[in-house]
């Protein structure tokens, strides 16, 4: 009687399964007294190999080793769950601490998964499939990273902060929207939905950020042809805010009479709402609406900033995307989005050598909605008169 | 030589029955063109009319059109000589004869108001075409379709534009999935082009199309919503995991509309449609409720997951309700089927998932072939290829 089929095959999966359990585990017990850095920067190659050492390192990630250190620690539980199999080239396993550095360098980078399988010494559909996996794991684990302040404390500090910027009181929050672009065949019809107006095919980013740049409530996944005003309609947050379920904090009284709830800034592109205050749009404007729009333009630039430095330190979402699967980008764009805000949040100092700009939606004209009402008008003049100093005292 | 004979045979015994059953006499002497040439100046436009129409039923050449414009000519050559010959009173019988013949006709056709077959005539002209110019329309589910498009019109809820599409069955607005692409649906054309009129809306763009949102201010902060686009009006439904096909689209836009305007009574009428199958049905069934917002929001999404067809009852967990509640990660446990049923299950939820995001199969026991956990192990190993 001969064997039965497929059992050879199966004792060899299994087989290599044990060796490979085997030797994670060896791995990650010897990486541990080790440093890491010093024996993974050796297998780097290419361009990447010339900025060797560790005070190389944020090069090459972009944040610092205490950083890494923390997103690995996020990680390890989530990616050590899994038995994998993922190796370099070489045969040998990847530890967790590889994993998150291939992770990372992707996304930071933009790079392509070639390059940067080339670099690193192992397959593409290697480095894609640990970069998926380090994707799920930091969703579950690193949200809490990326929430509406829950405590009147921080919010408190918050409102503090902006009013520090420019004046103006009460605010909680600055709201802006980018575009992830990506290259779609334009063949396929049923891709017309994320061609924008200006022309691209795109992904709405739609962000909240408070004083530090640090992202408070985002919606993504929308096409790019949905208006920002439409985004925000049909994100939960627009649903909280108007039944009352969010900015419901303390109002401040500027006057007698005068009073002002809380609220968040947008530009022209958003609706002007009860909760959302926007600039004046009318054609002449006198100066001290001018001088409105100006505090409100200095304040908000901090929205501005953060999508900026959002696209500028994890450029995947910078260039073009290459026909992603727009089921995953939106979570890739939610990674980034915690990356982000856990730099922020472990005041890593990378962040202070990062070029201040504001400019992350190039050759995106600003969008206007003429959707105004009169209680939101009231809110806009209170402000606007409060700053102008012509409220009575 | 037989089937040269039969055709003539049958033609001639066609005119026979019509001839007699209007009180015609059944001779052989008394030919179309002949009856057409007897005609009298003011039945003019009705005669064009008539050899229009038969001219449309008989042309299948390439260009119809370089047939019709001499026998115009001639026809009204010698209608002109004729009438110099023709009696007052044979010009009254062959009048009524005339009336009787495009009574007959315009029983088979419609042939529209008399002012319109000029117009009629020169499109025809223009644009030739094998189908009926003026088809009659069947009332039996056009006209309330028609109904339920015009109900269905523009609203806006919240801001957000809503309704489109009315997606009724002859309408316009439907659309068939075909591959990767939705186009109107063939079916519904000629009611769709007699009952919408507005030219700028089908003119525009439409688009079913399956989106993943993070919104991190909602308790579920990841979820799959459908947008139907056409031009600017939106319309955002929540997406159920587990119908990743977009076919998906068409079902619950119908769903949907019927529900709006039939309220409960869209289940019975599907499970009566001789087209629907009882495993069609029950996808049916599993269609969203929508409601008249814009943004129409399922909140019963962890529950749909006990209504699973029959099929899927093979699984020990439904192949719906993911491990985690927020994961796509789903668990297949204890298939203990054949090998046969077991593939075709697992291709199932495969196929079904394989547009809407990765899947990892984990399977934890599996009571067939080694062979087949071989294959169902490289399935695993294909499924996560596909990631990112």
């Amino acid at each position: 009687m001969g064997p039965v089929r497929g059992f050879k095959k199966r004792r060899k999966i299994e087989k290599k399964f044990e060796r490979n359990a085997f030797a994670a585990s060896v791995s990650s017990e010897q990486e541990e007294p080790a440093d890491w850095w010093d024996e993974f920067s050796k297998r780097i190659t290419g361009p990447l190999s010339l900025s060797k050492g560790l005070d190389k390192f944020e090069s090459v990630f972009k944040i610092s080793r205490k950083t890494f250190n923390y997103i690995c620690s996020l990680v390890k539980e989530d990616l050590t769950s899994k038995p994998s199999h993922f190796t370099c080239t070489s045969g040998k396993p990847l530890s967790i601490n590889d994993q998150v550095a291939v992770a990372l360098r992707r996304l930071s980078s933009g790079e392509s998964l070639l390059t940067i399988g080339e670099s690193f010494g192992m397959n593409q559909s290697t480095v894609s499939q640990v970069t998926w996996r380090f994707v799920e794991a930091m969703e579950e684990r690193g949200l809490h990273h990326l929430q509406w302040p829950a405590t009147e404390e921080e919010m408190i500090q918050i409102k503090s902060k902006f009013e520090r910027i420019r004046g103006l009181p009460n605010c909680c929050g600055a709201i802006d929207t980018t575009h992830i672009m990506m290259c779609l065949p334009t063949v396929d019809l049923t891709n017309d939905v994320w061609f924008d107006r200006e022309k691209n095919h795109s992904m709405v980013l739609q962000a909240i950020v408070d004083p530090e740049m640090r992202f408070r409530d985002i919606v993504t996944g929308w096409p790019g042809s949905m208006s920002d005003s439409l985004v925000l309609r049909s994100s939960s947050f627009f649903e909280l805010c108007e039944k009352g379920k969010r900015l419901n904090g303390k109002k401040i009284e500027l006057s007698e009479g005068s009073e002002v709830r809380e609220y968040i800034i947008g530009d022209a592109g958003f609706p002007l709402l009860p909760w959302l205050v926007t600039p004046y749009q009318e054609k002449d404007l006198s100066e001290t609406k001018a001088e409105f729009n100006k505090r409100h333009f200095a304040t908000r630039l901090v929205a501005q900033r953060a999508l900026a430095r959002f696209k500028e330190m994890w450029r995947i979402v910078r260039g073009v995307m290459w026909r992603p699967d727009k089921h995953k980008l939106p979570r890739i764009i939610l990674v980034c989005c915690l990356l982000h805000n856990i730099v922020i949040d472990l005041e890593d100092e990378v962040q202070d050598e990062m070029p201040l700009s504001h400019h992350h939606d190039s050759g995106y004209r600003q969008q206007i909605c003429e959707s105004v009402d009169k209680i939101s008008s009231i809110l806009r003049d209170n402000l606007y008169l409060y700053l102008s100093g012509r409220l009575p005292p | 030589m037989i089937c040269s004979v039969t055709p003539c045979k049958s033609e001639s015994s066609w005119l026979d029955r019509l001839r007699s059953s209007k009180g015609f006499p059944a001779g052989s002497d008394l030919d179309l063109e002949q009856f057409l040439n007897h005609n009298s100046d003011h039945a003019l436009s009705s005669d064009a009319h008539v050899s229009d129409v038969i001219r449309e039923n008989n042309s299948y050449g390439p260009n119809p059109n370089s047939e019709s414009a001499p026998l115009d000519t001639k026809s009204v050559a010698e209608r002109s000589k004729n009438a110099v010959y023709s009696g007052f009173r044979k010009h009254r019988k062959k009048e009524g004869l005339f009336n009787v013949m495009s009574n007959v006709l315009a029983d088979l056709f419609n042939m529209g108001d008399r002012c319109g077959i000029e117009r009629i005539r020169g499109y025809v002209e223009k644009k030739s075409s094998r189908k009926q110019p003026n088809p009659k329309i069947c009332s039996l589910s056009a006209s309330a379709s028609v109904d339920d498009g015009r109900l269905a019109g523009v609203r806006k809820a919240d801001g957000i534009p809503a309704t489109w599409p009315p997606s009724t069955d002859n309408s316009v607005t439907e659309v068939t999935q075909n591959g990767d692409r939705l186009k109107p649906a063939k079916r519904g054309k000629s009611a769709s082009l007699t009952t919408v009129e507005d030219k700028s809306q089908t003119d525009l763009s439409s688009s079913c199309v399956e989106v993943t949102i993070i919104d991190t201010s909602s308790s579920v902060w990841k979820s799959g919503k459908l947008i139907f686009r056409k031009g600017n009006v939106w319309k955002v439904r929540e997406k159920k995991w587990i119908s990743g096909n977009l076919n998906a689209c068409r079902r619950k836009r119908k769903a949907s509309v019927s529900d709006d305007i039939a309220g409960g009574k869209k289940k019975r009428k599907l499970s009566q449609s001789p087209l629907n199958t009882s495993k069609e049905a029950g996808r049916e069934e599993l269609a969203y409720p929508s409601n008249d917002n814009g943004k129409e929001l399922c909140k019963e999404t962890p529950d749909t997951g006990s209504r699973v067809p029959k099929k899927r009852s093979l699984l020990s967990m439904s192949p719906k309700k993911p491990a985690n509640s927020y994961s796509p990660v789903f668990h297949v446990q204890n298939i203990s089927t054949s090998m046969k049923d077991g593939k075709k299950l697992i291709n199932q939820v495969w196929c079904s998932q394989l547009t809407t995001y990765s899947i990892i199969l984990v399977v934890t026991k599996v009571s067939f072939s080694p062979r087949r956990s071989a294959w169902l192990e490289k399935l695993e190993l294909q499924t996560e290829e596909n990631a990112f």
